[in-house]
């Protein structure tokens, strides 16, 4: 059965599609805005993060003659993605961890070092810290 | 008779109430655009600012720096700094400061020798910068989005 609209509701149906239409617009910028708040509160909370793990993050590293030992002394796991070695003013890439070691807190590892190592070692974590002997 | 002439036709009636429907939902269809168009262009640039400050702070979070290892040499009376780039972007360094002296690097290299270019540091990279001068203690680079990293060295 079809129902037959009639001229003054012809009118309304207009009226309700435009207050409809703007009903839209007023969610549109209300979500956007809903939107950038949560983008930015995402960022300062990644960076508070990043600063507090950088905090806690610890590693006790021990040397022998061909391999180095790694701890996890702290309260976070650790992701070492580079050993190093300096002498004075120079500092190289004697190995990169690829992939990456995962050490959970509190436990070890020992990675051997490349033959005719002689500077003083070190590891570098995902997170950007450097730890030395 | 003179109200039939006032009002039109009987069968126009309702045409002419569509007419002043479809008159008054353009009046505020203009109207709310005008008023859009105020709001609009009077916070386009809060908007604007908003949302190059929120894409800034994406980039900040995304360009880590840190300092592995400092050297310095006092006899030569150079510095030597490393730099590993820990975040997802490249970090193009701009500034440089040694204590509170600012300086030019002599040397700016990858690990392998080769020149930095435009002093970017890349994403899990190592670089090495040479400065001279003393450190007075600390180490302070300026990024091209103006992040200030200052590290305590010496």
């Amino acid at each position: 059965m079809t129902r037959r609209i009639i001229p003054r509701q012809r009118g309304t149906v207009v009226g309700v599609a435009v207050m409809a239409v703007a009903a839209l617009m007023f969610v549109y910028a209300v979500g956007t805005a809903l939107m950038a708040q949560q983008r930015a509160a995402r960022v300062r909370s990644q960076m508070l993060a990043l600063s507090s793990e950088r905090a806690n993050e610890s590693l006790r590293i021990t040397r022998g003659a061909t391999s180095v030992a790694v701890q996890n002394a702290g309260s976070l796991p650790s992701v070492l993605v580079l050993l190093v070695g300096y002498r004075r003013e120079s500092l190289r890439v004697l190995k990169v961890l690829d992939p990456p070691i995962f050490l959970p807190s509190g436990e070890n590892r020992v990675i051997s070092l490349p033959p005719g190592t002689v500077e003083n070692v070190g590891v570098i974590t995902q997170r950007g810290c450097a730890f030395w002997e | 008779m003179v109200k039939i002439a006032l009002i039109g036709k009987m069968g126009e009636r309702g045409i002419s109430e569509v007419l002043g429907a479809l008159l008054l939902v353009a009046l505020t269809v203009s109207l709310g655009t005008a008023l859009l168009q105020i709001y609009r262009s009077q916070t386009k640039g809060e908007l604007s600012g908003i949302t190059s400050s929120l894409k800034l702070s994406e980039h900040r979070a995304n360009q880590l720096l840190s300092l592995v290892y400092f050297y310095e040499n006092a006899t030569s009376g150079k510095c030597y700094a490393y730099l590993y780039g820990c975040g997802v972007e490249p970090v193009q360094l701009t500034r440089f400061w040694l204590g509170s002296t600012e300086v030019t690097p002599l040397e700016a290299s990858n690990l392998d020798g080769t020149p930095l270019e435009n002093w970017t540091v890349p994403p899990g990279g190592i670089v090495r910068l040479v400065f001279r001068g003393s450190s007075g203690g600390q180490l302070t680079v300026m990024s091209s989005i103006r992040t200030v990293y200052s590290w305590v060295v010496g």
